[in-house]
């Protein structure tokens, strides 16, 4: 039995239509299959909600509650306890989006035993409140399971779809620039064997554009087939609010041909929209001799600045500067090759100008506005604001490669100013990467892989709040079933909803427990503005996306041990606490907080023998492995009778050497290599 | 060459007896430092902060500030800044930096000038309103070469001694500050070990918060060593506001006095209110004098940086805050402890229970405390952040948690607040332990300097506004660190964030450039905030230790920043507000020569890499080359840890010495 983890997601067709306060509305059907049955155990299962209002006068919601039940797709359905959240979520006059999560863990591993493998799933819900339209769900599931029991697997990716620096309008505009094929050619870019398409969705993410009072729809086309509306966005309050579309395409895209995505809307509301193409699959690992990796892994850096590039006062840009963000990551699988990939960043901003640029590498740059004050962000933002950049040889202004070994992607943000006025004041500048990259199989199979787990690790808060508000939570750690691994990022996402009043901030900490020993006391992860700054008195409800990585406060490794200061596990439990602050009251709201934590299990041996030690039979010599690079100290181990010694490491790229120390007056250091 | 730096602080007597209907300018009276005089004496960094307290019933913007300096008689030079401030309906301190150190170069040109006068004066229009408690402190930074003993035989340096916070507020009985029979302020005739002392100022600074509840006036009292007691003036409180305090109590006046050989008492106490208005009051007694360069002991007084913590303070004593840093000590033993504490500012809205300890470890020994609580009781509104001062030494009411010995120390603050309350946690520990006197002289001691980055003030020639977008780019220092030498370790540094501005619930953030990658900012350091949305004063440190290269020899350059290198800052809080800015920093310039050689090379030895690595955590500290016959140096920094050497010429030629500490005596 090796014990391993995955993460997948399945979406649920939007609902559209307007619905009611108070009443009770289901999502279609859909089937959802989880292959691995071998000692399956479900780790975290959660659904992620968001709506938006449709309501031509603004109210607050107080309630919100969902039902989902399972059935065989004949007999009768296995309903879970009704998930209800109570506690005004006080409106502000706008329109405005809304979020939720719900936990269903424990009810899914007594129902969703391991002699399933499929399932009906049917959800519904209800909002007490304003109506609401364009309900947007998905079933988030990471579970653990032994590698060894079967072949057939499952599997989500996510490929990044780029923004566009204009706004939709009536013309749609294809993702990516005209030409640039967005989805590619889903056959051969998934390159496993038996493929069998289990859900195709696109998720699509922004605030809105523009003004007026106009109610409008989005609209998404592939090639040129007739464009699919959403549902009403009500327009008689003029807010912007964060959007969010998921179209679901299982069934109704061909997988054997590329396609273009194009956006438009029935009015110039929807601007610099991108998205991810969401693709879950099975395939068999015994006809499987290629593979796609797909990682998503927070940057490093707290949200903090933003650089700027323009003028401070009177229209003469005065400085050029950038904020920057880095990302490391250890790919060992063999003949890895870089494909759709890049980052999708949110940030928040209440002036009407925000035109974000980002620069890859020191080189790779673009920036994403309409360069238009007339068809700018809009004036009464109720929500943050978001971009996906694309940065592989693929996409319009990147040529990014992967590497085996350590790669390092930094990100430099910057907010330009070309209107000669106020420059842009982006805060809170937060990224996550999107890496794809394809492989060939480790000898440890695909089980070992660097991959993705997500699970849900803060609940909604809920009743009312204080001026300093928030939660502290146990929190399990992250599931890492394998004895080795190699962390290669953990981080969190958290959605928030608040008001934007003047000064208002988020923090978010953890605090390591007994098993974390010679750490103690709360660790910061991030802290951040969540406030309006041009529009001080306005305060409005807005939805807002962070992503932070917290790598650094954890080993890496089991026997990580070398470092100052100490770190904590990343397996095992410990303690989470978000707190807001605000000098108005209420604001905060908590919608979702989950961790992302990217890990692989592939392993060479480091091995060797300490020859001519002076007496005894060899055994007991103390051996060092340090990593030439950096001089890290990477292991440490003793000889056995003949002065034999070898551990397994996670690197086969570096060289390292060894350091044999019998005594203090005797030592003697080995020639650098690389692991075999 | 030797270089050496030190950093001299002076205060002038407040203007505390008058209330200054401004714009008419309050004037200090006159101030005559000493820096000893040294042929190679170079200016680095001069500064003066000022202060001064609104005091009226009227409430109305400022626009502009000025400060006039006139060094030695000579014209007076007027610093004015022209960013507007807005009131928020409540009182408020205002905090003036400037940098002096071109005209400070220009008086003290002289390398044997070594007393001068300077002049202080102060002004902000914008309203006629009145301003009271004037006080100012200049900061004196300057290098010399060690190699030409100053021209006297003398060094001067400033030492900090903490007092102990009360654990309430003060009432209006006098009391003994530092606590009743603490002999918080000690005999300096024995207290400080060196020979020759002259002292040159001595003064308190002291760090406390309003708990205003009414609209009565109230001031700070106090009784010197028996004097007749003595005042600020009552602050006005009108508005009924509470702010965050910090007044100079000058203690050696112009007559010259200062009861240095018996035990002075300094009593302290709330006037005016029967109510007591001042929370935990604490701070430091701080001494700035001459001594011979020939001492045989020394007293070695550090400021070091504990950091920031970003999120809240709280919640129970197994869910604290800590803030850690290390501390080398090179200096000769025996090491002995004297009064030392750490200094925790904090803010919140609300009454505070504040818990707060402090340990320390290193190889052969450690010491924690036990929890020492602080009731903080909040004003009707809150306008500034809250101050604790802790004695950590064995004087300590919280028992000993300070130990230090030769090498490396690590050394920790914990703090929790009895419910998850209080925000913005920073801390600065006030380090004094007395050492023999290293052959490379007592001005290679480990040493704190200290350096002014930004006034954070506008200037009238357009450059960065603070207050546009609330994002302030710091312009690149102007008198910057100049380490000059190439013998230092740098052991902590850190920013002393003095703000003023409407900290609703903003986050303070702070960047600075990565000297890799140009025009590109990383973060140092982010904090939550929670305060009454007052305009209000704001001392937060942030921690650069980990930023900056270890050492003058560092060989990471790529993953460490050069802290000599003229840089800019960015500090951002979503909120209108100003700003002063400093960095210190503690280097000692104690270093060991270590010569070896690589054995049982192929060839020639010459190019062969050797890196050297502590045994303990297995850090790569050094690295340097070899010589054709294999011989090798390098300048450790510490002979207690001990270290190894890894030399590789080839793939298959490497090697690895025995491990031991550098034996060899420091360099001068």
């Amino acid at each position: 039995m090796a014990r391993r983890t995955n993460y997948i997601e399945y979406f649920l067709p939007q609902v559209t239509a307007s619905v009611a306060s108070a009443t009770v509305r289901a999502f279609d059907p859909i089937w959802i299959m989880v292959p691995e049955t071998g000692s399956r155990n479900w780790e975290s299962v959660w659904l992620e909600f968001t709506c938006r209002d449709n309501n031509a006068a603004a109210a607050s919601i107080s309630h919100f509650q969902t039902c989902l039940s399972i059935s065989n797709g004949s007999g009768s359905h296995t309903v879970a306890p009704v998930n209800l959240a109570v506690g005004t979520i006080t409106n502000t006059g706008e329109h405005q989006s809304d979020a939720f999560a719900c936990n269903y863990t424990s009810w899914f591993n007594s129902n969703f035993t391991t002699l399933i493998s499929e399932r009906v799933l049917m959800v519904s819900a209800a909002i007490v409140g304003p109506a609401t339209s364009n309900w947007a769900a998905k079933l988030c599931m990471c579970y653990s399971y032994d590698d060894t029991a079967q072949t057939q697997r499952i599997k989500t990716v996510k490929i990044p779809l780029e923004s566009v620096p204009l706004t939709y309008g009536t013309t749609l505009r294809e993702l990516g620039g005209v030409g640039s094929w967005s989805v590619p050619l889903l056959d051969t870019f998934l390159p496993e064997g038996s493929k069998i398409y289990r859900d195709i969705a696109f998720e699509f993410f922004n605030q809105e554009a523009g003004t007026g009072t106009t109610d409008f729809t989005t609209r998404c086309q592939l090639d040129a087939e007739t464009a699919q509306a959403d549902g009403n966005h009500e327009s008689a309050l003029n807010s912007q609010v964060w959007y969010k579309r998921i179209w679901k395409r299982l069934g109704t895209m061909t997988t054997s041909a590329p396609h273009r995505v194009l956006l438009g809307a029935s009015a110039a509301r929807w601007h610099v929209c991108g998205g991810i193409l969401n693709v879950t699959y099975e395939y068999n690992t015994a006809n499987t001799t290629q593979t796609l990796n797909s990682l998503w892994m927070p940057f490093e850096g707290m949200a903090g600045s933003v650089g700027l590039k323009g003028s401070w006062s009177g229209g003469v840009p005065s400085y050029v500067d950038y904020t920057e963000k880095k990302l490391q990551f250890w790919v060992q699988e063999p003949n890895p090759a870089m494909v759709n990939s890049g980052i999708v960043v949110h940030w928040f901003d209440q002036i009407g100008i925000s035109r974000p640029a980002f620069s890859v590498n020191g080189s790779l740059s673009r920036s994403y506005d309409a360069n238009n004050i007339a068809i700018n962000w809009g004036g009464l933002a109720c929500g943050g604001r978001s971009v996906v950049h694309r940065f592989d040889s693929g996409s319009v202004s990147g040529s990014v490669t992967v590497s085996r070994g350590l790669n390092e992607i930094t990100l430099q943000t910057q907010i330009l100013d070309t209107l000669g006025g106020t420059p842009g004041t982006g805060l809170n500048f937060s990224a996550l990467a999107l890496i794809n990259y394809t492989s060939g199989i480790a000898s440890g199979g695909l089980g070992t892989h660097n991959h993705t787990v997500c699970c849900q690790v803060l609940t909604r808060s809920s009743g009312t709040h204080a001026t300093v508000q928030g939660m502290t939570q146990g929190w399990d750690g992250i599931m890492i079933p394998e004895p080795r691994y190699w962390l290669n990022n953990l981080g969190f996402e958290y959605m928030c909803t608040h008001t934007t009043h003047l000064s208002a901030s988020i923090a978010l900490e953890v605090l390591p427990q007994s098993m974390d020993t010679g750490v103690s006391g709360w660790k910061g992860v991030s802290c951040q503005e969540m406030c309006n700054i041009v529009n001080a008195g306005a305060g409005e409800l807005s939805l807002n996306l962070t992503n932070v990585a917290a790598t650094k406060l954890f080993r890496q490794h089991p026997t990580d041990q070398w470092t100052y200061p100490k770190k904590m596990y990343p397996t095992g439990s410990k303690v989470l606490r978000i707190y807001g602050s605000d000098a108005a009251t209420p604001w905060f709201w908590w919608s979702w907080g989950k961790s992302y934590a990217t890990y692989h299990s592939i392993v060479s041996m480091i091995s060797g023998s300490v020859v001519n030690w002076s007496s005894g039979d060899g055994s007991g010599i103390g051996v060092e492995v340090y990593r030439k690079r950096d001089n890290y100290m990477c292991l440490s181990m003793s000889t056995a009778t003949g002065g034999t010694f070898g551990e397994n490491w996670y690197d086969d790229t570096e060289e390292y050497y060894c350091v044999a120390i019998p005594n203090s007056r005797s030592m003697g250091r080995s020639k650098a290599a690389t692991p075999s | 060459m030797a270089f050496r730096e030190a950093t001299a602080e002076y205060v002038f007597q407040s203007v505390s007896g008058a209330n200054v209907t401004m714009p008419t300018a309050a004037n200090f009276a006159q101030l005559a430092p000493f820096i000893p005089a040294v042929p190679s004496r170079q200016w680095k960094n001069v500064s003066v902060v000022v202060s001064a307290r609104h005091h009226d019933t009227f409430l109305a913007n400022g626009s502009n500030w000025s400060v006039g300096v006139t060094l030695d008689g000579g014209t007076r030079e007027w610093y004015r800044a022209t960013n507007q401030y807005f009131n928020s309906g409540e009182h408020f301190w205002w905090f003036a930096s400037q940098d002096l150190t071109t005209q400070w170069e220009s008086a003290w040109s002289s390398t044997s000038k070594e007393t001068g006068t300077v002049d202080l004066s102060f002004s902000f229009t914008g309203g006629t309103w009145g301003m009271g408690n004037f006080q100012a402190k200049l900061w004196i930074t300057y290098e010399w070469d060690d190699n030409n003993q100053p021209l006297s035989g003398t060094l001067l340096k400033t030492v900090k001694i903490p007092i102990q916070s009360k654990t309430t507020t003060l009432t209006t009985t006098a009391e003994e500050f530092g606590g009743a029979g603490s002999w918080s302020i000690p005999v300096l005739d024995t207290f400080l070990p060196e020979s020759g002392k002259v002292i040159e100022d001595a003064w308190v600074e002291f760090f406390s918060s309003d708990a205003s509840v009414a609209a009565t006036a109230f001031g700070l009292r106090w009784t010197w060593n028996g004097a007749t007691e003595q005042n600020i003036v009552a602050e006005n409180q009108d508005a009924n506001s509470s702010l965050s305090d910090w007044y100079i109590i000058k203690l050696k006046h112009p007559d010259g006095t200062f009861p240095s050989n018996i035990p002075p008492r300094l009593l302290v106490r709330g006037s005016d209110v029967t109510t007591a208005r001042y929370n935990t009051a604490g701070g430091f007694l701080g001494v700035t004098y001459r001594y011979s360069a020939s001492s045989n002991r020394i007293l070695n007084s550090l400021m070091l940086s504990m950091g920031e913590h970003l999120g809240m303070v709280g919640g129970d004593s197994a869910q604290y805050n800590r803030l850690e840093t290390k501390l080398n000590i090179q200096e000769p033993g025996p090491i002995t402890v004297k009064n030392s504490g750490v200094m925790l500012s904090l803010i919140d809205a609300a009454n505070m229970t504040t818990n707060m300890r402090f340990g320390s470890e290193n190889a052969t020994t450690s010491s924690l405390q036990s929890f020492r609580q602080y009731t903080i009781t909040a004003g009707t509104l809150t306008c500034g952040n809250h101050f604790v001062t802790q004695r950590v030494d064995s004087g300590s009411l919280a028992g000993t948690g300070l130990v230090l010995d030769r090498g490396e120390n690590t050394l920790w603050v914990d703090f929790y607040n009895s419910t998850t309350i209080g925000t913005g946690p920073s801390a600065i520990a006030l380090l004094n332990y007395e050492s023999s006197c290293s052959i490379s002289g007592a001005a290679a001691h480990n040493h704190t300097t200290v350096w002014l980055v930004t006034s954070g003030t506008t200037t009238s020639s357009g450059s960065p506004s603070i207050r546009a977008n609330n994002l302030v780019k710091v312009p690149r220092w102007q008198h910057p660190p100049a380490l000059s030498g190439s013998q230092w370790f740098h052991n902590n540094s850190g920013l002393w964030l003095q703000s003023f501005g409407f900290f609703g619930g903003a986050s303070m953030h702070i960047d600075t450039e990565d000297d890799n990658l140009a025009n590109t900012f990383v973060p140092v350091g982010s904090t939550l905030i929670l305060a009454d949305g007052e305009n209000s004063n704001l001392t937060q440190w942030y921690s650069t230790t980990d930023l900056f290269w270890r050492h003058a020899q560092e060989p990471f350059t790529g993953s460490y920043f050069d802290p000599r290198r003229p840089r800019q800052w960015k500090i951002m809080s979503a909120t209108f507000s100003w700003h002063n800015l400093w960095w210190f920093q503690t280097t000692h310039n104690i270093g060991y020569p270590v010569s070896a050689s690589v054995k049982r090379y192929r060839d020639s030895a010459q190019g062969i890499v050797v890196n050297v690595h502590r045994q303990d955590t297995k850090a790569n500290l050094y690295r340097v080359t070899a010589s054709a016959n294999g011989a090798y140096s390098f300048l450790a920094y510490d002979n207690v840890t001990p270290l190894y050497a890894h030399a590789t010429q080839s793939i298959n030629h490497v090697g690895t010495s025995e491990t031991s500490a550098p034996s060899t005596i420091p360099s001068s």
